[in-house]
Formats: C-alpha cells, structure tokens, sequence
C-alpha cells in the first residue's frame, strides 16, 4: 500500500509550506487574530493567482481541477502556518456547497469569482443547538409571492461580518422527515433585516451570530432545489470536514516538531531535556498521534474521492483527530515550559486552534455517536 | 532563445545543526534524522532567471541535474514553474564527484544537448558551497562567463549582466553563448501555480548514463576527482565574556576603548 502524496502533491506541498513560511509569518496570524476582519486581502489575491482558491473546483467553472487529496495536502501546510482568513468559510463552505448544490448557471457565476479573490462567501448552518442534525434547523423560510422571507439566527458562522454573501440554510417545510423542507438561500450581506455580531473567540477565527429578521430573497436566490438540500449539505459537510482534519493534521505535525525541536535544545540539569525518558514518552506519544490522525484523515480522503461510502471514517478522523491535536498541543505546552504559556511563543497558537477544530463540524462525542449508529447501535 | 540551467538537490540547507553530523571515516555530513532533499536555493535563482528571459522573449529551458536518488518530487520543481524539459544525470557512477568531474559530466550533457544560447548555475552549491561547477563548465565548454549576477538582460546576440562586486555591482556584456552563475540579490524567486504543478506531471525527465554522454569513465564521479577532502568538521566556537567595568558608565566606555584598542579591533 502506498500511503504517500504523489510527485505532484509533494511538489504542491513544498510549495506551499515555502509559501506560507514567507507570506503568513506568525506575527501576521497574530496581527490577523485582532484584526477586525480577519482576512488578509494581499494573502488572499496571491493564493487566488496561485490557483489554491480554486483548487477544487472543475476547470468548467474557472477552477484548478484538483482533487480532494490535492485539497489535504494544501490543507496540511494550511494548518501548519495558523492560515488566518476566509478560506475555510469561502472555498469550502460556501463554494463547495454551490459545486454540490448550485444550478449551473450558480456555480458559473460564483465559483469563478471565488477562484479568482473576487468573493467572500459564507455557510449559515448552525443554531442554538449546534449538533449537525437536520432537526435542529428552525429558521424559517416562508413564500411571499416571489420572495422568501427568511426568519431566525444562525451561530457560529465564519467570516459572515465580511461575506459578499451568506448561504443560509433554513426550513421551507415542516416534514415528518426532519431531513426533508431544508432549502439554501444566497442571501445578500447587506440585505435589509440582517444583523452581523462578531462573537469573541479563543483562537482568531471570526466566527458571527447572524440574525435574519424577515429578511427578503428572490425565489431566484435558492441554491440548488427548493426543499431539498440536505442531501448536498451532507456531502458538503464530509469534504469539510475532511479538509478540517487535514489541517489540525498539519498543525499537529508543526506543534510536534516545535516540542521534538525544543526538547533537543533545551539543557537543565547538564542535559537536553529530550534525554529524559518523561519527556521522550510525551514526544513519542504525540508522534503516535500525529501519524494516527494523519492516517486516518488520508483513508477518509480517499475513500470519499472514490466515490466510496465513507461516513463511518471520515466520522473516526474528525473525532480522533479533534482530540488528538489537543493531546500533541497539551503535550507541546509541557515540553515548552513556561515558554509555552506565554503569548509571545507560537504554541499557543496551536494549542487554540485545536480546541476550536473540534467544536466545528462536529466534537469526539459526536462522532462517536455517528460510528455507533454506523455499527447499528 | 535556448537556455540550459543546472540544478543540484542537497539537503535542506534550512534545517537545523543537530539534525547532522559529521562521518570522520569518510569526511562527509550524514543526516541523523529526517531532513528533506530541496534544491540548491542558487540554483533555483538561476531557474528563476531562465524564467524571466522567457517571460520576456520566449524559448525553451532545458534543467539539467546529476547525482543518485534524485527524488522526482524535488528535481521536476523547475518543470512546474514553466522549464521545458529535464535531463537527469542519474548513475552510481556519478558518486563521489568533485566540482571538476561533476563540470565534466555536466559538460558532456550540455553537449548532447545541443544548440543553446545560455547556461545558467547558481553561484555555489548550499552544502559544499565550492562555486566551481559553472566556471569549470564554461572553461571545459570554452565559454565566456560572469559570476554572481544579480541581474541578466539579453540584447541582440549579446547578455548584458549586472554583476554583484563587494561594495556594489558592474555592468558587464558578453556575447551569446554564455556561462552565468546567480547569485539571490536576483530576486525573489517564483512559487509554482496549482495548474504548473499538475502540468508537471505530463514532463517525464529524460535519463542519461554516462554511455549516453560519452564520458571518460575516468574522468567522472569519485574516479574523476581532482580534489582531495582531508577533513571535514564543525568549528569550535567557543565564546568568552569579559564584562569591562568602570566607576560609572563613562568610565567603562573609556576601559571599553581601550580594551578594543589593546586586542587591535579598533
């Protein structure tokens, strides 16, 4: 079995790590973490001309042509660097969402603009009860003659404060099947009725509580069909979450070479700390984890890019890979010492980043809660 | 406009001490841990000033590189950035090479190549950092040369070149075809788009063996050698702090000239 990246892949990764290394510094995602909107627009345009906002998308739709596996290799290096910006609401959220979802004439009009910088899209998935199930949408979208005027809040929704537009998705339909009456709606920002509040987060992420008070949108504004997109919501949210494991992957590899790093360097008592066995083991486990999820997140990957069922293990990477980069960061912290702590060191970084990977898309708990009903539990 | 660049792969020259050491046995630096293969960052320079010409001119660049276990993920960089074609100089019989025998066997490709304009090399290899291989090729290939350019343009039959000097540069013209090795006040070099990388995929580098290049076995590789390394170590800093005191702050200044006086650096 070959577990590996292909030639192009690594030449991809190389590229971008080297990329990332010179155009997202820390002190730029430090910068960004208080910066109001969060998305550094000279960053953005050279990743448009680099082909990466438009990596996954079909060439017919002014994209790259990539596959999801080039996705986890760029995504790796993305979460190495602490990339700061809308690449997560935009390219996948948003825009995968129109791939899977969008009429033709949706996905022509947007993607191309996403590929090229020119949009900033966003997904307004979650509620009060954040759980991913289609039960716990209540926003409602109600028909008046041509429009729908859609009323509720949505939490926890990334980068919507500077979003061109925000895909709501809201309930058309009351049905015995929950799935069933789920429509997504292009809402313009600046529609009358809509209300942005950046919420404070830990780790930099601008995440939004977007409230919808009787706001209007055109029939014409429904992505995809109407009462019917759950099915690609589900399929947008796999590959989500896939490129969300790729990256706590890269994270976790950089918070471990950072610990490994400093462990070999750092001398008390006469000897670098990397010679004692304590620290050896904390190292040595974190390794293990790393690879695991490393592991994991690839078969999930590649699973979902042959078209095969993957729920069960792309639900086992996501929820081992959000508790294990906790652990390589927890462990990273302990190896550091007091330098770790403070917020002029870069684990910090990691080590909220990975707590904030895992509330999004879905935690340990409810991944696991996936698997057992994977194993007909 | 025909250009050759010659590349070399090395060990990333970024990674950090530890991650080395140093075989006494054979004078050689052996890696301890996992340290990744890059290009010579000069010689991907010297890429990226093939790059500029034909952005500017048009014409074919042709990468050319020795050595063994050349990993294709590292050596086809060039092909994803827009070079046209790669030849590897792959062969045990390589090993062990000296600036001279490797300048042989590069001569010897470049040859085979054919027709070119200019030849490209970067200023000094990131792990032996000699310098010779692009001064050597063009003694061998009866070329005119200029080292340490930090800017080419081409003019009728003719490259004018901005040569970096120790308190700045000249400008220097020599007819085509030429020898320049570059040197990083070039620029900044290119990142590869996603499609360039894909489109790598469809350039497989062309192999030679010495046959292929009608090499005097004798003359390339460890057999070839002109030079003998005696010994190769990690100097021994070792860093002493006199604190230069004074009654008040003047006081230690004035002990602090003297001292610097005293031991000749000022």
């Amino acid at each position: 079995m070959d577990f590996d990246f292909n030639d192009e892949q690594k030449m991809l990764q190389k590229g971008a790590r080297d990329f990332f290394e010179k155009e997202c510094p820390k002190s730029l995602v430090k910068k960004m973490a208080e910066d109001e909107k969060g998305n550094p627009p000279e960053l953005w345009q050279k990743m448009a001309q680099l082909g990466w906002l438009g990596l996954i998308y079909p060439e017919q739709y002014g994209g790259s042509g990539g596959n999801i596996i080039d996705l986890v290799a760029l995504e790796e290096e993305m979460g190495r660097a602490c990339l700061p910006g809308a690449f997560f609401s935009t390219v996948l959220l948003g825009g995968l969402f129109v791939l899977n979802a969008g009429s033709e004439e949706q996905k022509k009009d947007l993607l191309p603009k996403i590929a090229n910088g020119k949009v900033v899209l966003t997904l307004a998935l979650n509620e009060l009860n954040p759980n991913y199930e289609a039960a716990a949408i209540e926003a409602e979208a109600k028909i008046e003659k041509d429009d729908y005027v859609i009323s509720g809040t949505k939490l926890f929704v990334p980068d919507a404060h500077i979003a061109d537009y925000i895909i709501c998705i809201a309930r058309t339909k009351k049905s015995t099947k929950s799935e069933d009456g789920i429509t997504a709606f292009l809402v313009d920002r600046k529609s009358a009725g809509i209300n942005i509040t950046v919420l404070k987060t830990i780790a930099g992420d601008k995440l939004c509580e977007v409230a919808f008070d009787k706001v209007k949108v055109s029939k014409k504004n429904i992505v995809g069909k109407l009462d019917q997109a759950w099915v690609p919501l589900v399929k947008t949210l796999q590959q989500v979450t896939v490129a969300r494991c790729a990256e706590m992957v890269g994270g976790a590899q950089k918070a471990l070479e950072m610990a490994a790093d400093h462990a070999k360097k750092r001398v008390q008592f006469d000897r670098p700390i990397g010679t004692f066995q304590a620290i050896q083991h904390i190292i040595a486990n974190a390794m293990m984890d790393v690879d695991a999820s490393r592991f994991l997140t690839y078969e999930a990957a590649w699973k979902f890019g042959e078209g095969l069922q993957c729920a069960k293990e792309i639900a086992m990477a996501k929820g081992w890979t959000s508790e294990a980069y906790q652990r390589v960061t927890a462990a990273g912290e302990q190896v550091l010492g007091g330098i770790g702590y403070t917020t002029d060191g870069d684990m910090q970084l990691y080590y909220k980043r990975a707590k904030a990977a895992e509330l999004t898309l879905g935690d340990g708990r409810f991944q696991r809660e996936a698997l057992a009903k994977e194993l007909g539990m | 406009m025909n250009m050759i660049v010659c590349i070399k792969q090395v060990l990333d020259p970024e990674a950090p001490l530890s991650s080395f050491r140093i075989d006494p046995a054979t004078n050689t630096l052996v890696p301890v841990t996992a340290v990744p293969f890059v290009i010579s960052p000069f010689d991907e320079q010297a890429v990226e000033a093939a790059l500029k010409i034909k952005d500017a001119k048009g014409g074919k660049i042709t990468v050319v590189s020795l050595g063994t276990n050349l990993l294709r993920d590292v050596v086809k960089k060039p092909l994803s950035l827009g070079a046209d074609e790669l030849i590897l100089l792959e062969d045990p019989a390589f090993i062990g090479g000296d600036s001279w025998s490797t300048a042989y066997a590069l001569a010897a490709a470049i040859k085979k190549v054919g027709q070119f304009d200019l030849i490209f090399c970067g200023r000094q290899a990131a792990d032996s950092d000699s310098g010779q291989v692009g001064a050597c090729i063009a003694e061998i290939l009866g070329l005119p040369q200029v080292t340490v350019a930090k800017k080419i343009e081409t003019v009728d039959g003719k490259v004018k070149v901005d040569k970096v000097t120790t308190d700045g540069y000249e400008v220097v013209e020599v007819p085509t075809p030429a020898l320049i090795t570059v040197s990083n006040e070039l620029g900044e070099v290119r990142f590869a788009t996603f499609k360039g990388t894909m489109a790598s995929k469809k350039k497989e580098p062309i192999i030679w063996k010495p046959a292929d290049i009608g090499v005097d076995p004798a003359k390339i590789g460890a057999a070839g050698r002109r030079t003998k390394t005696r010994k190769l170590f990690q100097p021994v800093r070792d860093s002493k702090c006199e604190i230069i005191k004074g009654e008040n702050d003047e006081d230690a200044a004035v002990n602090l000239a003297k001292k610097l006086v005293e031991v000749k650096l000022i």
